[in-house]
């Protein structure tokens, strides 16, 4: 698609349109990101004058106790995000699109858990899955009496524990699905139909590749949701027992405890590369730069 | 475009009305009004007894001096503190400091704090209470930074005396004597948040180490990040004994309130805690009590080995360098009521605590009789005790705070041996140095 | 709608109409479950919680609730943060959905470089923006103002709105735009009047987060604000919570007082909210 002449004209206008947008990140984000990169390279205790350190915090980072097993939960977690957190999402989606009965219904409450305060909820799953009187072990002991798991305290179930927290909760994604699958033109369905597509064949051949923005959105939010997930685990397991659910958040909040402002930045970087990694390679799996229709 | 800029414009008229609507005509009519950003406010528990004091020294200074608080909930206190001293905007008056380190480092090294010296001096019976610990931990290059203490609330343990029997003080027992009169019944701890109860225990059994108690005193001014030595590897040892014999059920992820709860609940028969509890064993706590739990049943007590847990050595209210001077007078002014003994007895009833230096009035040792666990407090102290700060407070803050707690789970299932867990905590402390 | 029939059709197999309903169920139980549980048990006193977690309540007393209720103005912070969350919410929206829809259907130099930078911004982490956003708040002496936190708030929606949109925007065809332009119509007119439509699916879906993100803020509320009048909810509430740290009950019965207003407020605008998203129009 080569700028034409009509899209030339225009650019003018896409600079305008861009200045509210730029305007805000000037004022709320320069510092802090040029802050971030900067001082990771410092020794900084978050208010003396930072110190050049060149690459110490990084080293320093890396060759933390808990970074090896923060970064096999980022792995772990980013990919149960992409798979099967997205993929029950995409499913309720499907489901709720045949239209059965009550789907409406459905609809609207899978949305409570995101309305409640992802703090809020961190503390009703700690009540849940309360070895004592929690809902879960109970409702287990009902079928084997004897039964004891300290969900958020025990390897390894600790793990098991912080990832159902988030695991089944993709209302988002079923909204983001929902309106692409609902948004697909008619003709299409009716031209499947006369190729003879069944049921699950028009799912697969039609309906998945046209929502596949929605998915790698979906994706993309919900990994990056797996980088910066804090609460979940702080409120729960505290990166415990021992560094069992430990993440890079949980790292890089324990450093500024600490007073280690420069480590804790470096971490922050290695975030944003994260990300922008993750961006990247979904934003190529699902060629996000190619129009669908 | 022309859109475009009606829509600025609308935006913009939006924002006006919303500042227009926010900002607020101050009156001004010779009195010195100090608005104080604080969480002993509201429902916070410390309010209790903060906010009718603030009524009676505004009350006092009718027409001269107001104080206002500000309503801020306690986890954001030191966060807006820090980033309000880093716009010169501090108010006039701050109750302690987050971090040492922030205090000292960049308020204290940068002349940023009121020196409260020459006030003192003018005011002897005010100088006369101060405890010398405590005036010593702030006195700095000559200068006093913050209102040393004169109230001491030493931390012992709370035990249900229908369900043990001590045969004499528990101060007066070792370690074995007290788990063995424990028998079958359980102590209150935790692994969740900072495993408060559990970090008290600890403290107890390092100070009842040979050296412990020295180790423990000089660990405020100079942190410990070595836990290897013998004295550590013993009291783990033991704290691993007592986790797995004599923890309440519920201890392995259980917070402040399930330890509450199961000392209230007649399931553990101990928790260790400060003398601020006796609240919840008033009659007017009784909601909170379940299973036949009731407060007349509680005695305290200090630890094994005769011990106590207190850190006078600390900051306490201060006031910010370059304040206008009728502001500054007001502020000394609340400092001064703060110290007068009406209102520190009229503390130690609400909130426990001795004042060594203050003769104690009559009245007060009337009232004092009708709350006995409040007496057990005061008597159990004697000048025997020995006193040293809370492990938490001697080791880096992400130590005492966060990882203690996490490796107790691998402690009690046995997963680290205390060899092991000394080894793991001091590979975390070094990697918290700067 | 002709697809709901069609569909129903398709539904012969009743396997795949019980295994439909399984999911649904699923869902539901997982949704509603939670918040249920923690909702019944602050009706129950502490050793029913321990002993019978699935038994009701005997009696339902709301006196803790109606004392909460009525200790505070809870009407004014209700409305406080309805306003602030709204007002950030549409504004936000209208930004960066103009620089979404740029970036989405125009080429030009620093483009890529822009979204990037704009998407980052949902990684920055929040203690570095804390001190930048507390001074430029207070230099330009909004402290303790409403404005100050739709100002901050409309900031946070940056990275999600900017992805979310720039995906909407694109999945339109690009043909609609080259023939409106063609017949004249004018920059804003055409993102105004047939792509800002178009994308009303994203327009909601981002819509709905923000809201969301916003509706729970607490941090900033906590410390750009300080008087009753300009409180939040999630404020208001932190204050309660602090209160009730003992025994079982109090701690439900201060979750129920947390969560409870969101959602009341979702049951009453289900149905716009969720209308908003379900576009009835065919796209292309």
């Amino acid at each position: 698609m080569p700028i034409n002449r009509i899209e030339r004209r225009y650019v003018p206008f896409a600079y305008a349109f861009l200045l509210p947008t730029i305007a805000v990140f000037l004022l709320f984000y320069l510092i802090p990101i040029v802050t971030v990169v900067l001082t990771s390279f410092t020794r900084w205790d978050g208010f003396s004058t930072p110190t050049f350190n060149g690459l110490t915090n990084y080293l320093r980072f890396f060759s933390q106790s808990s970074f090896l097993i923060s970064l096999r939960n980022l792995l772990l977690w980013s990919l149960i995000a992409a798979t099967l957190h997205v993929g029950f999402g995409v499913l309720v989606a499907f489901v709720l699109f045949q239209k059965p009965k009550g789907w409406k219904a459905v609809r609207g409450v899978y949305m409570i858990p995101n309305i409640v305060s992802s703090a809020a909820m961190a503390m009703i799953f700690r009540f849940m899955f309360n070895n004592d009187f929690g809902f879960l072990n109970s409702l287990i002991r009902l079928v084997r009496p004897s039964f004891q798991v300290n969900w958020f305290f025990e390897s390894p179930w600790a793990f098991v524990a912080v990832t159902l927290t988030w695991l089944f909760y993709g209302a988002i994604i079923t909204l983001i699905v929902l309106g692409d699958l609902m948004n697909i033109p008619s003709d299409l369905h009716d031209a499947a139909r006369i190729d003879g597509a069944t049921g699950f064949q028009a799912i697969l051949r039609i309906q998945l590749p046209l929502c596949r923005y929605a998915i790698g959105t979906s994706i993309i939010l919900s990994i990056t949701s797996r980088i910066a997930m804090y609460e979940a685990i702080a409120l729960t397991t505290r990166g415990g027992p021992g560094d069992d659910t430990m993440n890079i958040p949980i790292i890089l909040v324990k450093a500024i405890t600490d007073l280690n402002y420069g480590l804790a930045n470096a971490a922050a970087v290695f975030m944003f590369l994260m990300g922008m990694f993750t961006l990247w390679i979904i934003n190529r799996l699902f060629r996000m730069n190619n129009p669908i229709y | 475009m022309k859109n475009i800029m009606i829509l600025m414009v609308m935006v913009l008229g939006v924002s006006f009305l919303l500042v227009a609507a926010g900002s607020q005509e101050v009156e001004d009519n010779g009195m010195v009004e100090l608005v104080i950003p604080h969480y002993k406010a509201g429902q916070n528990v410390g309010g209790k007894f903060f906010l009718p004091q603030v009524d009676r020294f505004n009350a006092l200074y009718d027409g001269t001096y107001r104080i206002v608080i500000e309503e801020l909930p306690q986890d954001g206190y030191q966060d807006k503190i820090k980033l309000l001293a880093q716009m010169n905007k501090l108010p006039a008056l701050i109750e302690g400091v987050g971090d040492t380190v922030w205090f000292e480092d960049y308020m204290l090294a940068n002349d940023r704090v009121q020196d409260l010296k020459p006030w003192l001096d003018t005011k002897p019976h005010v100088k006369g209470l101060l405890l010398d610990d405590a005036l010593e931990y702030n006195t700095r290059d000559g200068k006093i930074v913050s209102l040393p203490l004169a109230l001491a609330r030493p931390i012992g343990l709370f035990y249900n005396n229908t369900m043990i029997n001590p045969s004499k003080p528990i101060g007066e027992m070792t370690h074995e004597e007290f788990l063995d009169m424990l028998g079958d019944q359980k102590i209150a701890f935790m692994t969740s948040e900072n495993a408060w109860t559990t970090n008290l225990f600890y403290t107890s059994l390092i100070a009842a180490e040979p050296g412990g108690v020295e180790m423990l005193q000089n660990g405020v001014e100079e942190k410990i990040y070595d836990y290897t030595g013998p004295i550590w590897r013993e009291a783990t040892t033991n704290l691993q004994k007592v986790l797995q014999d004599y923890a309440s059920g519920n201890t392995l992820g259980a917070a402040y309130a399930d330890a509450a709860n199961s000392f209230m609940s007649r399931r553990s028969a101990v928790i260790p805690n400060g003398p601020w509890m006796v609240g919840d064993f008033a009659p007017d706590s009784e909601d909170k009590w379940s299973n036949g739990f009731s407060g007349d049943q509680v005695s305290g007590d200090v630890y094994p080995g005769n011990f106590a847990i207190a850190n006078v050595r600390g900051y306490n209210w201060w006031i910010p360098n370059g304040l206008p001077e009728r502001e500054l007078e007001a502020a000394l002014a609340f400092l001064e009521f703060m110290m007068s003994p009406d209102e520190l007895e009229a503390f130690m009833l609400v909130e426990g605590g001795v004042v060594p230096k203050l003769t104690l009035s009559e009245d007060f040792l009337t009232k004092q009789k009708k709350n006995p666990i409040l007496v057990d407090l005061a008597t159990t102290i004697n000048k025997d005790t020995r006193l040293a700060p809370l492990f938490g407070d001697v080791v880096p803050g992400s130590i005492g705070n966060m990882e203690f707690g996490k490796l107790l789970p691998k402690l009690i299932d046995g997963t680290f041996t205390p060899q092991q867990f000394c080894e793991e905590l001091t590979l975390k402390a070094a990697e918290t140095r700067l | 709608m002709p697809d709901t029939s069609r569909t129903r059709n398709r539904l012969k197999f009743s396997g795949t109409t019980v295994f439909l309903y399984l999911v649904m169920l699923f869902v539901f139980i997982i949704s509603v479950f939670p918040v249920l549980w923690v909702v019944l048990s602050s009706f129950k006193d502490n050793s029913a919680i321990l002993s019978s977690p699935f038994s009701l309540p005997e009696r339902f007393d709301f006196n803790p609730f109606i004392q909460v209720f009525t200790q505070y103005n809870f009407g004014l912070y209700t409305i406080n943060s309805l306003v602030i969350a709204s007002v950030a919410t549409i504004i936000s929206l209208l930004i960066y959905s103009m620089g979404a829809y740029s970036i989405a259907k125009f080429r030009f130099p620093g483009k890529n470089l822009l979204y990037l930078l704009f998407t980052l911004t949902l990684l920055v982490p929040p203690h570095t923006k804390a001190q930048p956003i507390f001074s430029l708040i207070t230099n330009l002496g909004l402290s303790d103002t409403r404005f100050a936190l739709v100002f901050v708030y409309i900031s946070f929606g940056m990275a999600i709105t900017m992805f979310v949109m720039r995906i909407s925007f694109m999945s339109i065809p690009d043909s609609l735009n080259e023939a409106a332009f063609i017949e004249g119509a004018g920059f804003w007119r055409v993102y105004w009047s047939i792509d800002l439509p178009l994308a009303r699916t994203g327009l909601a879906t981002s819509g709905i987060m923000m809201f969301l993100g916003n509706w729970n803020e607490y941090f900033y509320a906590m410390l750009l604000t300080s008087s009753p009048r300009v409180r939040t909810l999630p404020l208001a509430l932190a204050f309660f919570t602090e209160a009730f740290s003992y025994d079982y009950t109090q701690m439900f019965a201060a979750l129920t007082i947390v969560i409870l207003p969101g959602i009341i407020m979702y049951i009453i605008t289900q149905e716009q909210v969720q209308a908003s998203v379900a576009s009835t129009g065919v796209k292309g």
